[in-house]
């Protein structure tokens, strides 16, 4: 058995300043895109959710009315305005959906947990999972606008790329950032599929992400505008229609407040522990000495 | 005498109203394995997670590697190795490509190879994560916990769903691990296991440490009674002794007694003294099992 004076007499070893530190964070940033890379490829609903639902519905939505011109918009072609709208819903589903998904999955099946026990640095995680998102954002986006132009006879100018990948590049971090805060509030990864598609498709719908004219009704225009989708798809649908408005600082503010907000709300009730979160408010507060 | 690697002084943890931990102190050396012992809820989880740094102590002093654990950040969690009691690794990752990615947190690291053929699981390298059975999972929670050769290691049911020939290739691991100076936290419900790797096992119930010591000594604080049975051919009564029980069970006499020594010399004295022939003569020590059923059901 052991004795008090014992326990004193042991030394210490110490984690000594001048011993190996764990990899660099900023190391771990492409080891970490590269990890949720091949997730996402090998995910079936990932895939899906990217790549597959924008495509299909682009072409979907072109079948069904292909030689349907838009007056609201000057008399355009409506595959002119379902292609940047597409591809807009393609870095929703990136930036929005398949966050939530996955790291509300993650989080229940405690590899988050594990994660977090690691010397990664958090931010790591973060950073890599958004330089996936823009990846795999850039090939939706490339691949929704090149069947468009390909088979749907869209007109993509050249000079109109860059404004395309700033409205796409914003767009991402405020879904990115949505996405984080929103894993936060579902409770486990079975509710993750509805409550993404359910907060997403009303907005994008009222957003004019699936139909071009504003609606009629002056409350939901005001809800729309309130919404960073708004200015992010009227930022992408800029780039193939000279009615739409570029992405505007007015935009820029709301989009900028949204993203604010969300990192906050992530910043906050952030939870690396599976169901901890609603565990947490039912414990005292505990102070480590 | 070797350092200490973990020290834990006066650890409590609520939860509400709930006494998880309530006063607990311990330490842990290098080239140890100290076990924690106890039913669920005992609080041997909890008492490992706030060591890992998971969760905050409500009082007492926690110091792992010299540094509150809550604190120690990524320097600490460097020089850890944990195999959680419950933690994923995604499904679609092969067993290499877990560990290569675990790997590139740490330095210094081990090759991927190296901790794979050391659990087991080098044939399985290329076998997705999904496709690998209860055992292997728990293999490559091992592999996870060493690639960054850790200082301590914390084993929260490591042989879990393992077969026995997996379990015994882990207690090899694990021993070998020792061996070479690492200090070992091990929670178990297999006491065969306990017995064979640690060095000093802590007993918790309700929250408090009900015994700690080595495997063989854990009963020295207040010794089980020793049992001696056999069968005798013939009558006669059997001479006073120093034994606490007697009685007769399927024909065999079961005595009960804290001096087992002395016991056996009066009987097998008295079994030649008045010719009664004496067989299957067996003295059987309290195991630890036996000792941790005691423990734990007197609370």
């Amino acid at each position: 058995m052991t004795t008090a004076p014992e326990r004193q007499q042991g030394s210490r070893v110490s984690v000594r300043s001048d011993a190996p530190g764990p990899e660099r964070g900023v190391l771990l940033v492409p080891r970490m895109a590269w990890y949720h890379l091949l997730l996402i490829t090998r995910s079936p609903i990932g895939t899906f959710i990217s790549l597959v639902i924008p495509v299909m519905l682009l072409v979907a939505l072109y079948l069904v009315t292909p030689e349907m011109t838009l007056q609201s918009l000057g008399g355009v072609h409506i595959a002119q305005f379902l292609t940047p709208s597409m591809a807009s819903f393609a870095v929703l589903n990136v930036g929005f959906v398949d966050v939530v998904i996955s790291v509300t999955l993650a989080r229940d099946e405690g590899i988050l947990r594990r994660l977090h026990t690691s010397p990664a640095p958090p931010w790591a995680y973060f950073a890599g999972r958004l330089a996936t998102a823009v990846i795999v954002a850039a090939g939706a986006v490339t691949i929704v606008c090149g069947v468009g132009v390909l088979f749907l006879h869209v007109h993509l100018p050249l000079s109109s790329i860059p404004m395309l990948a700033a409205a796409a590049a914003a767009g991402l971090a405020t879904s990115f950032a949505l996405g984080i805060a929103v894993s936060t509030l579902v409770p486990e990864a079975v509710g993750a599929l509805p409550i993404a598609y359910g907060v997403l498709l009303p907005v994008a719908f009222v957003s004019q992400v699936f139909f071009p004219a504003p609606s009629e009704a002056p409350w939901l225009r005001d809800l729309a505008a309130a919404f960073p989708v708004l200015p992010f798809v009227r930022g992408m649908q800029a780039a193939f229609l000279v009615s739409s408005q570029p992405l505007d600082a007015h935009g820029l503010l709301i989009m900028g407040g949204w993203t604010g907000a969300a990192l906050l709300v992530a910043l906050f009730f952030f939870s690396w522990e599976p169901g901890t979160r609603r565990r947490r408010h039912l414990r005292p507060r505990s102070r480590s000495r | 005498m070797p350092a200490d690697v973990a020290r834990v002084e006066h650890l409590t943890k609520d939860y509400g109203a709930v006494k998880a931990l309530d006063d607990v102190s311990f330490e842990v050396r290098e080239a140890e394995v100290v076990a924690l012992l106890g039913p669920n809820g005992a609080g041997k989880t909890t008492t490992i997670e706030i060591l890992e740094g998971i969760r905050a102590p409500t009082a007492g002093d926690v110091r792992v590697l010299g540094v509150d654990p809550r604190r120690g950040g990524r320097r600490l969690r460097n020089r850890l190795g944990i195999v959680l009691q419950s933690a994923g690794i995604d499904a679609t990752l092969t067993a290499s490509e877990a560990v290569r990615l675990y790997a590139s947190f740490y330095r210094p690291r081990r090759p991927a190879s190296e901790i794979l053929e050391q659990v087991g699981l080098d044939e399985s390298a290329s076998v997705r994560v999904a496709h690998l059975s209860g055992g292997q999972r728990r293999r490559l929670d091992l592999a996870l916990a060493l690639v960054g050769a850790p200082s301590l290691l914390f084993l929260d049911e490591p042989t879990t769903g393992l077969d026995p020939a997996a379990r015994r290739h882990t207690w090899k691991v694990i021993e070998s691990l020792r061996d070479q100076g690492v200090a070992i936290v091990l929670t178990s419900h297999y006491l065969d296991e306990v017995q064979r790797l640690a060095e000093r096992v802590i007993v918790l119930a309700d929250g408090r440490i009900v015994a700690q010591g080595p495997p063989a000594s854990i009963s020295g604080a207040t010794p089980a009674a020793a049992t001696i049975t056999f069968r005798r051919i013939g009558d006669a009564e059997l001479p006073a002794g120093p034994w606490e029980t007697m009685h007769e069970q399927h024909g065999r006499v079961v005595l009960e007694t804290r001096e087992p020594v002395e016991a056996a010399r009066i009987i097998l004295s008295w079994s030649a003294d008045v010719g009664i022939d004496i067989r299957d003569f067996e003295v059987r020590q309290p195991s630890l099992e036996d000792e941790y059923l005691r423990l734990t059901s007197e609370r």
